[in-house]
């Protein structure tokens, strides 16, 4: 039985991931986030105008309705035919109202290219994108207490503190990933971060399931909690990646042949599933090797094998 | 022993065949028609395109009787949209002070897909007013019982005719009387839209509206005239429009992606544990079927493309439950037990374990359908149906397969994925 040594070179995997959050910081610090209208408010359109058109007409519609500065990008229905179609954004602006702005723009186009329809198009009000903001924190922390709760009653506190802080590590990856790739975030980034809390969860009960059963077996005398967890883990080896890429597999699928707003979803989601299983190894049962340590040297239990690195 | 598990193995496979096949391509049974499962679910707009618009009260605290004015704009809304052969919409209030209007695409009149036509139809509302030459407000909209859009048998003019409340027509007899010979404005929304000079005393209550109409624009004042101003000031606050070829593509690429997804974890599992991945291959065909009768049953549940992403989720986590069952199972293997004692102490084992784990992923995907709104909402409703049903198949449906397949008198380990013995 060869033996892993995970829990003894956690420093490393916990810079490793400290190193990636950072970068994240670096480029949100520099470049921004790249926040969608969910959160911002204010209005995105698609019009499709028929023809091959100028961005420079659109502008001027746009600035005869008093929108100055707002990206407009081209685009084409399918890869590789005419650009038809412009997508429009615009932020909130006090006292017009949205559903008149959005008329009087589409006539104004109309004029130009008869043919104008609205492809596809979305307005949220300043008051509900902070609503949106405010409900998905609420949401996150009720179910991380309500979590905390049942592993506490199920296990123990630190196995709770343990797989929270790796929770907490996910979703800080999972912004950092996404700000370095400046992929938009809107609502679907907030439910892949919720999923994210439900799920990775998941691979880290697994474990702790067996490190409960372990600690059981293998007695605080014989062994230190350090060599339980690396046991645990080896045994648990090819259930953590097999469930992961069962997983990954079905959500790999959705990003390669999904849709665009699908996409928005899948690619979180898969940065999420890969941060959870590593986090549960390599982050989630180094802490509780600590936590556990800590309270055993307070109530002064002796190992046979003290200091031993395994 | 053999023979007997056989029989009920055929007998299941051909039960679960019939029901799929039933299922997506429905089935009729003399009088009895059963449509497709599929064609039964309730898509989202995200799916079949169309558009929604939020509205919200303004300044709802000042308000008095808020919620008996909410329901009456509703009605209103209603009425509008009906009106305009908007049949399908969806009305909804949200919360205290907003009302939620969903449009689907209509692929027979190609309606919908624009929320600014929504705003349109909703968003106008028509006050009428008559006044005297003085500026005096002699009769408004409440007291106009009923209108039409008609074609007037002299003028050949598109009019729109009214009918008035019984006390009106003598206020409105009276006035005509008053101002003879004078002019009476007709004002729609404040605007003057025509002021006829009064030739001589309208007593029976009724009389046109004449002004510069379209027959389209004479019925559309019609009705919003009829339906009345709107009881509440509104404003919108959120929209969004999705065209149908894009609801369309999208749920035919999600469609795509799972089945392909699927397909790739049938062989993963095949090749990786053999005869307990096929069983995990079957559970899971009904597992789908399960969730398939579940979303077509259950009319409140809108499948969107979030929702659709929660099912693919759900499916991973139904095969996630096998796997955490089938390595248990080799680990007992692996001790030398028999099968059938390896099974047994396996299920026990994992039981426990998979129990925790899909409760806390469950404790969270209720949080987020009690307090979730929108696309997170129905995600967590179909993730949370999902879960339970994996854990129904996976713990039941898996092991009572498993059984049955060493019935048949596979007794082959290495069929179980055992490749060595530990002693």
């Amino acid at each position: 039985m060869r033996q892993v040594n995970i829990v003894s070179k956690a420093k490393y995997f916990i810079m490793a991931s400290a190193l990636i959050i950072v970068v994240g910081v670096v480029f949100g610090l520099f470049g921004g986030l790249n926040l969608g209208i969910d959160f911002t408010g204010g209005t995105l359109m698609t019009v499709d105008l028929g023809s091959e058109f100028e961005v420079s007409d659109v502008a001027a519609v746009l600035e005869e309705n008093g929108v100055k500065d707002a990206p407009i990008v081209k685009s084409s229905v399918d890869a590789g035919t005419v650009a038809t179609q412009a997508q429009i954004r615009i932020k909130d602006m006090k006292g017009v109202k949205s559903e008149d702005l959005r008329a009087n723009i589409l006539n104004g186009l109309k004029e130009k290219y008869p043919d104008t329809i609205v492809f596809e198009g979305e307005t949220i009000g300043a008051v509900t994108s902070s609503e949106i903001i405010r409900n998905a924190f609420l949401s996150v922390i009720i179910a991380c207490v309500l979590m905390l709760g049942y592993i506490w009653i199920r296990f123990e506190l630190y196995s709770g503190v343990a797989a929270l802080t790796a929770l907490v590590h996910d979703v800080l990856i999972m912004t950092a990933v996404i700000t370095i790739f400046r992929q938009q975030i809107n609502s679907p980034y907030i439910a892949a971060c919720l999923t994210i809390v439900g799920y990775s969860i998941n691979d880290t009960i697994v474990l702790f399931d067996r490190i409960r059963e372990n600690n059981r077996k293998y007695s605080h005398r014989e062994y230190t909690r350090q060599e339980v967890a690396d046991i645990s883990i080896k045994e648990t080896l090819s259930r953590t990646i097999n469930t992961s890429v069962t997983t990954l597999v079905t959500i790999t699928c959705l990003y390669i042949f999904g849709v665009d707003s699908i996409k928005e979803f899948a690619l979180p989601l898969i940065i999420g599933l890969i941060s959870g299983t590593y986090s549960s190894i390599f982050i989630a049962s180094p802490i509780w090797v600590g936590l556990m340590n800590r309270s055993l040297r307070k109530v002064g239990v002796k190992h046979k094998k003290q200091n031993k690195t395994a | 022993m053999k023979l007997r598990s056989a029989v009920i193995l055929v007998a299941i496979i051909a039960i679960v065949g019939v029901l799929v096949y039933f299922g997506l391509f429905g089935a009729t049974f003399g009088v009895y028609k059963m449509e497709p499962l599929a064609e039964q679910i309730n898509l989202g707009l995200d799916l079949t395109g169309g558009a929604y618009v939020v509205y919200e009260a303004d300044e709802p605290d000042a308000v008095e009787d808020l919620e008996g004015k909410m329901q009456g704009t509703m009605t209103v809304f209603r009425n509008r949209l009906d009106a305009k052969g908007f049949s399908e919409a969806t009305i909804a209030k949200q919360g205290e002070d907003r009302i939620r209007v969903e449009v689907p695409f209509n692929s027979e009149d190609g309606k919908g897909a624009d929320p600014n036509m929504i705003s349109e139809v909703l968003g106008k509302a028509a006050k009428l007013e008559f006044k005297g030459p003085d500026g005096v407000l002699i009769i408004d909209g409440d007291d106009v019982v009923s209108t039409k859009a008609i074609i007037d048998p002299n003028t050949k003019q598109p009019v729109v005719a009214f009918e008035l409340t019984n006390d009106a027509s003598s206020v409105f007899a009276d006035a005509t009387s008053r101002f003879k010979g004078q002019k009476i404005g007709i004002f729609i929304d404040g605007m003057e839209i025509s002021s006829p000079v009064v030739n001589e005393v309208i007593n029976g209550g009724s009389g046109v509206i004449q002004g510069d109409f379209t027959p389209e624009s004479a019925r559309d004042l019609a009705i919003q005239i009829e339906s009345g101003a709107l009881p509440l000031e509104i404003h919108e606050i959120e929209q969004r429009s999705i065209s149908a070829t894009l609801g369309v593509d999208a749920l035919s690429k999600s469609i795509m992606a799972g089945a392909i997804g699927i397909a790739i974890l049938f062989l993963f599992m095949i090749i990786y544990y053999r005869v307990p991945g096929l069983v995990a291959d079957m559970a899971l065909i009904i597992y789908m079927f399960i969730m398939l009768l579940l979303l077509s049953s259950i009319k409140s549940i809108q499948l969107t493309l979030p929702g659709i992403a929660g099912i693919i989720l759900s499916i991973g986590m139904a095969v996630d439950a096998n796997v955490i069952i089938f390595e248990r199972f080799k680990e007992e293997l692996r001790l030398g037990k028999t099968l059938r004692t390896s099974l047994n102490s396996g299920y026990h084992k994992a039981v426990r374990t998979i129990l925790d784990a899909n409760i806390t992923t469950v404790i969270a995907s209720i949080v987020l359908m009690i307090f979730g709104k929108g696309v997170i909402k129905s995600f967590a409703y179909t993730l949370t149906i999902g879960i339970v049903v994996s854990m129904f198949t996976a713990l039941f449906v898996t092991r009572w397969l498993l059984r049955l397949f060493m019935g048949l008198g596979i007794k082959n380990k290495g069929l179980y994925g055992a490749r060595r013995v530990e002693k």
